[in-house]
């Protein structure tokens, strides 16, 4: 292994956002990965919170449905509602070749959105799925999965699953009103029963997105077999809770919050009844815990980026331009959204608290160029109007 | 609150007055709303809030209390407050707004185009100042430094005049409905789920165009110098019938923006849309010659009605940017 390999781990471990994406597009493009592979597998949870757009290879597009359960092989075990990252390469290998040539699309270097790999996916998936559900055991399963033979078949059976689900799935995040994804999201439970070696998978990708988890509880976990549903419960908690506590904090603030929001979602699901005990117990510690990452994060943010800023803008001698003031907002929204989705774990006036004494420092700022509408603007992003205006003229300095 | 009138999902009007005019609002239960005079004062109407179908009434001092109203929207309602009732017409409304964001209650960036909004419309103006006065100084007519003639180019302006009339205010807007229309259009033939209500908004959006492109086309009359003889002899008609384009328009330019955030378009913002769409009173038909279906607005309130229960907005302080940002493209 390369010496300097466990430094630059250490480095990545606490670059920006914005370099980790850079750095993986990078190693994307490398003709044979080889050791930068092993530079950015820590990093796979992070990036997985942060969705960067990365260069889809066939088999990358092939099995992106699976993201969220995907787990590191030696922590895959049989009866987990997963798949381990191990079988993949050895599994694309068998199942490219038998593709029609009209379903493998071309890799791109530019990286897809979610909604064009689904657009490109569209023929692919089934295609590959139908492959699956008849495949045999490539002849170097054992060596690339460290598994016995006789964990293909639910690997593949999960995996098939999925893909046979994924233009559905992939479709889902475009769907806004609360009726339609009901709907849409029962359309895949249903057809989805249909294999019921793959249901519990198939599950946990569902509820690894929050508004798709608030429709499958809202549809009715009663109808599920228990197993499938405590099982996918299970590992989506586990999932959530490991990106929580390990990960988040390394992401950046709109990452972090749009994870506390499916975390939000998920922990209503699992407190659903037909959940067994064990696991509402689970999602009760989990609310507990998300609330304390809510107020950490928020306290993180404030102190280490927006009074910064606000300090900042005051002490320069240059009158505060717009980008600036445009920054100082675009903060401010995170800080209320932030907030927002931790009144959704615990009591509002901790945060309500937080982001009074924060509007009160951005209310009665004075710097260079920075108008009273600015700072009324600032106040009002995070407190509302009514109370940006209070504030404001009564601790205004002009 | 009064049952009214006022959007598409509701029976057509007899008046545009009483239709009221489009306030480009930043609090997202308040868009859409209308101003108008009414018996008591200013009246305000809007969508009902809960997202159920019809449109309501509230006077206007009682809007804050009813909406939680953004900073940019208070100051709006204060400086439509001041005006005259009778003075309630798309061209003052557009003024109020854009003093507000010139104020910077919108932002940094609806300031900036405020701005350069400004000193467009004053170019604007200024040249078609220039093309009238042209147009008289080679008929040979002695009085091109008419007296008013800068007052008959601030009213002309907007509706086009000389080598830059595309880059006008009304011609602006009639191309944004057009684009509107062909997008829904082009949307319904790969969306057949929808492609009904695609097609009834891009139809009330056709009923709007038609009407437009006739008022523009009366209101420029047959040259520059027409104009001006008409303004000589009734420079009170020729100001009505300039401003009945922007009156015919009024409140399109919204649900075009809605649509183009949401390109290449979605269910909800179609839904969105279909809310926004204006239906056109029935007084367009004498200023244009031109008739409208009145069952579109029927059409279109049942076939919402099925569509409103349990949707999903984005959430607040983003809906809010959202309008921010079209304040930054309208003012």
């Amino acid at each position: 292994m390369n010496a300097a390999l466990p430094e630059m781990r250490r480095q990545l471990v606490h670059a920006r956002d914005e370099h980790l994406a850079q750095v993986v597009a990078l190693v994307d493009a490398l003709p044979q990965r080889g050791q930068a592979d092993a530079l950015i597998a820590p990093l796979r949870p992070r990036l997985a919170l942060l969705a960067p757009l990365r260069p889809l290879t066939p088999t990358r597009l092939m099995f992106s449905p699976l993201d969220p359960v995907i787990v590191a092989g030696p922590r895959w075990r049989p009866g987990l509602p997963a798949v381990p990252r191990t079988a993949l390469g050895c599994l694309g290998a068998a199942v490219l070749p038998r593709l029609p040539a009209s379903a493998v699309p071309a890799g791109t270097a530019a990286g897809l959105s979610s909604e064009l790999a689904a657009r490109a996916g569209a023929a692919l998936w089934p295609a590959a799925a139908a492959v699956l559900d008849a495949l045999a055991p490539p002849a170097d399963w054992g060596d690339a999965t460290g598994l016995p033979t006789a964990c293909f078949g639910p690997v593949c059976a999960s995996i098939a699953a999925v893909l046979h689900q994924a233009v559905r799935l992939g479709q889902l995040a475009a769907i806004e009103d609360a009726p339609g994804l009901g709907h849409a999201v029962q359309a895949i439970i249903a057809d989805a029963q249909a294999r019921p070696d793959g249901l519990a998978v198939v599950l946990a990708v569902l509820l690894s997105h929050g508004p798709a988890a608030a429709a499958l509880a809202r549809g009715g976990f009663n109808t599920l077999p228990p197993a499938a549903l405590d099982g996918a419960v299970e590992h989506s908690l586990d999932r959530a809770d490991h990106l929580m506590l390990a990960v988040m904090p390394g992401v950046g603030l709109q990452a972090a919050t749009g994870h506390l929001e499916d975390v939000a979602a998920l922990a209503a699901a699992a407190e659903h009844p037909a959940c067994r005990p064990a696991l509402r117990a689970q999602a009760g510690r989990m609310r507990q815990a998300a609330d304390q990452a809510c107020r950490d994060r928020l306290a993180q943010t404030v102190q280490q980026d927006l009074l910064p800023r606000l300090a900042g803008a005051a002490q320069s001698g240059n009158p505060v331009d717009d980008a600036v003031v445009e920054g100082l907002e675009s903060v401010a929204r995170g800080i209320r959204r932030l907030a927002r989705t931790g009144r959704r774990f615990g009591p509002a006036a901790a945060y309500d608290a937080v982001l009074a004494r924060v509007a009160k420092d951005a209310g009665t700022l004075s710097a260079p160029g920075l108008t009273r509408m600015d700072r009324l603007r600032l106040a009002e992003l995070l407190v509302g109007a009514e109370a940006a205006l209070r504030l404001v003229t009564d601790g205004d300095p002009h | 609150m009064d049952p009214a009138s006022a959007n598409a999902a509701d029976p057509q009007t007899a008046m545009f007055a009483e239709r009221g005019v489009a306030v480009p609002f930043t609090t997202p239960n308040l868009l859409g709303g209308r101003v108008r005079a009414g018996k008591a004062g200013l009246e305000l109407v809007f969508a009902n809030p809960s997202g159920a179908r019809g449109t309501y009434v509230v006077a206007w001092a009682g809007v804050p209390d009813l909406s939680q109203p953004t900073l940019h929207d208070l100051q709006l309602l204060s400086v439509l407050g001041g005006l005259d009732q009778g003075a309630i017409n798309p061209a003052k409304v557009r003024a109020a707004a854009h003093q507000v964001a010139l104020d910077g209650a919108a932002g940094r960036q609806a300031r900036s185009a405020a701005l350069a909004a400004e000193a467009a419309s004053a170019a604007r103006s200024a040249a078609t100042a220039r093309h009238l006065a042209a147009a008289l100084a080679s008929a040979g007519d002695a009085s091109a430094d008419l007296p008013g003639l800068d007052r008959l180019a601030g009213t002309a302006a907007p509706l086009g005049f000389g080598p830059e009339a595309g880059a006008a205010l009304i011609p602006q807007e009639v191309a944004a409905l057009q684009g509107l229309l062909e997008s829904l259009l082009a949307w319904a033939k790969v969306h057949a789920d929808d492609a009904a209500l695609a097609r009834l908004v891009a139809a009330l959006a056709g009923e709007a165009l038609a009407a437009a492109s006739a008022a523009l086309a009366a209101a420029r009359h047959q040259d520059a110098l027409a104009l001006v003889s008409a303004w000589r002899n009734r420079p009170d008609q020729v100001a009505a019938i300039a401003a009945r384009p922007a009156w015919i328009l009024d409140g399109w330019r919204l649900p075009g923006l809605v649509w183009a955030d949401a390109a290449p378009g979605t269910a909800a913002a179609l839904t969105e849309v279909a809310h926004l769409a204006p239906a056109l009173p029935q007084e367009a038909q004498a200023w244009t010659g031109l008739a409208s279906d009145p069952a579109l607005p029927g059409q279109l309130r049942r076939m919402l009605a099925a569509r409103v229960d349990g949707a999903v907005l984005p959430s607040t302080p983003d809906l809010v940017a959202r309008n921010e940002r079209f304040r930054a493209l309208t003012v």
